[in-house]
């Protein structure tokens, strides 16, 4: 007997997971289809930071929305994700650094993050862990990062407990648009609506349905250390992008900062790229010098979608009244739990609590 | 009570003394401080920070870290990987605090 959900989620990573959550709550019938078991790509393995100040200017009102959804989450789950709400510190090594620094956190004020300026002095007086070798830095207390690993097994809890069949290991291979089907390895799922969380992947289901969605793809690495004493209590992140730094609850360091590994969605690789990493570490250490004695235990890649503004796609697929997609946003795993509750509430009452129309998906779609 | 010698047909190297946790050991030129070790009968080279639980060689090859020892000058290294010198002076890595306990 054929089987119509409300919703038939394809993707079972931040954002959908937590689409989840907002349809199950307005009582819609959800099933989630994931190709591999759910969560086990860009939001595993990405490095955790729930920082501001590396997000663009047009995206610091949703990071702030995002970070207070953060905040409910480990009362909400019942159960500890590694959140710390510690502040963070965004360097700068150069004067041309510097300059961009305070020109993105004048523009990140504009659209209401509020941050205060370090020299060199201040800066060494409040955390002589960072090089002196820092010219200027800028201090924002939202910055904060979370366990990517413990996020998903308590997210899955709350996912099934409310109601929402979990299949996994079902590779979806076609999607008609005609009556709301979407074939799997595993069979045919039938729904209502469809939600396209799929990631980096994204652009393979909407091809399915003859729509070219714009998406690029990145490679990033992310290395983790040995246990340290504990000295980092702020995350650290930078005036270009390239360093994302945080010391967790084990004593160990993380690392990243979107260097980029070799793969491709086709051959699925997703191999360390020594020659970068090794300038990922380097800058690490100079920023901290602390950290040059530090075994690196592991580095790493993942796959992140990129959309051409590096904002999220989020709303209808063009031309389709039923099928929806919320894919894509730098800093996904940040701005997740928030993208995903926004695709729930438009599926299921055809209205957001925060505006999306900057993340319109056929933005790129030229007719 | 565990045991390990040299297997016969090897032929061990210069004698080395080095020392772990101030206890002078005898190794051979060329031995693996965690080979030495086990020879000496230390099995445990390390704590873990939360439930105190010994750990020593495990996976053999430099994977999986377990036998991570503190020697000067050079900070963590793997004991299964890391070959004895004369005077070597080896420690148990600086104990963890864990908030998560
Ligand atoms: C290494 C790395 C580090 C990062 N660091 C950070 C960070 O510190 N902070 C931050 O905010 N963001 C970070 N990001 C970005 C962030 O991880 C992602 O933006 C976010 O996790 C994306 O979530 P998602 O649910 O869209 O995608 P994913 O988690 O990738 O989930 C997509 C899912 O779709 C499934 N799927 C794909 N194709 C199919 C198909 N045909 N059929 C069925 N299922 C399919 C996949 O199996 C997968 O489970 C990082 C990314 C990477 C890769």
């Amino acid at each position: 007997m054929k089987q119509t959900y409300d919703v038939v989620v394809i993707g079972g990573g931040t954002f959908g997971l937590f689409a989840c959550l907002t349809l199950a709550a307005s009582g819609k019938t959800v099933v989630l289809i994931d190709r591999g078991a759910i969560w086990i790509e860009a939001s595993a393995v990405n490095a955790g930071s729930l920082a501001v100040q590396n997000k663009l200017p047009a995206l610091v009102p949703y990071t702030l929305w995002a970070l207070d959804i953060w905040r409910t989450l480990q009362d909400r789950l019942g159960a500890q994700i590694g959140l710390r709400h510690t502040g963070g510190y965004k360097v700068a090594l150069s004067e041309d650094e510097a300059q961009r620094l305070e020109q993105v956190a004048r523009e990140q004020e504009e659209k209401g993050l509020s941050v205060s300026r370090l020299d060199r002095q201040a800066l060494r007086t409040q955390a002589s862990w960072i090089s002196a070798e820092v010219v200027a830095a800028t201090y924002s207390t939202q910055d904060s990062f979370a366990s990517p690993t413990r996020l998903g097994p308590v997210l899955r809890i709350a996912v099934e407990k409310a109601g929402v069949h979990i299949v996994e290991h079902a590779e979806v291979t076609g999607v008609r648009a005609r009556d709301l089907c979407v074939e799997t390895t595993r069979g045919p799922f039938y729904g209502r609506s469809i939600a396209i969380t799929s990631g980096a992947w994204s652009a393979q289901i909407a091809a399915m349905l003859g729509n070219d969605l714009p998406i690029l793809l990145d490679v990033n690495m992310v290395s983790v250390t040995e246990p340290a004493p504990r000295t980092i209590p702020q995350i650290v992140t930078h005036a270009r992008g390239v360093l994302t730094l945080k010391q967790v609850s084990n004593g160990s360091c993380l690392i990243g900062g979107g260097w980029q590994g070799i793969g491709t969605l086709a051959d699925r690789l997703k191999n360390v790229d020594y020659d970068q990493l090794i300038h990922n570490l380097r800058l690490a250490a100079r920023v901290i010098p602390g950290l040059a004695p530090l075994n690196i235990l592991r580095s790493w890649a993942g796959y992140e979608g990129v959309t051409p503004d590096s904002l999220p796609y989020l709303g209808r697929l063009p031309g389709h009244s039923d099928i929806y997609i919320a894919a894509c946003a730098r800093g996904g795993f940040t701005l997740g739990p928030l993208m995903g509750q926004l695709l729930g509430e438009f599926i299921a009452t055809g209205t957001t609590s925060r505006p999306i129309d900057l993340f319109n998906p056929g933005r790129f779609t030229h007719v | 009570m565990f045991s390990a010698r040299l297997i016969s047909g090897i032929e061990a190297g210069r004698p080395i003394q080095f020392t772990y946790q101030g206890q002078s050991i005898q190794g051979f030129e060329g031995e693996s401080i965690a080979s030495a070790l086990m020879r000496a009968g230390i099995i445990g080279v390390r704590t873990t920070p939360r439930l105190q639980d010994r750990r020593g060689y495990y996976c053999g090859m430099g994977i999986c870290w377990e036998c991570s020892v503190e020697v000067n000058g050079q900070g963590v290294v793997r004991a299964c990987s890391f070959p004895v010198s004369d005077g070597l002076v080896v420690q148990e890595p600086v104990a963890m605090t864990d908030e998560r306990a």
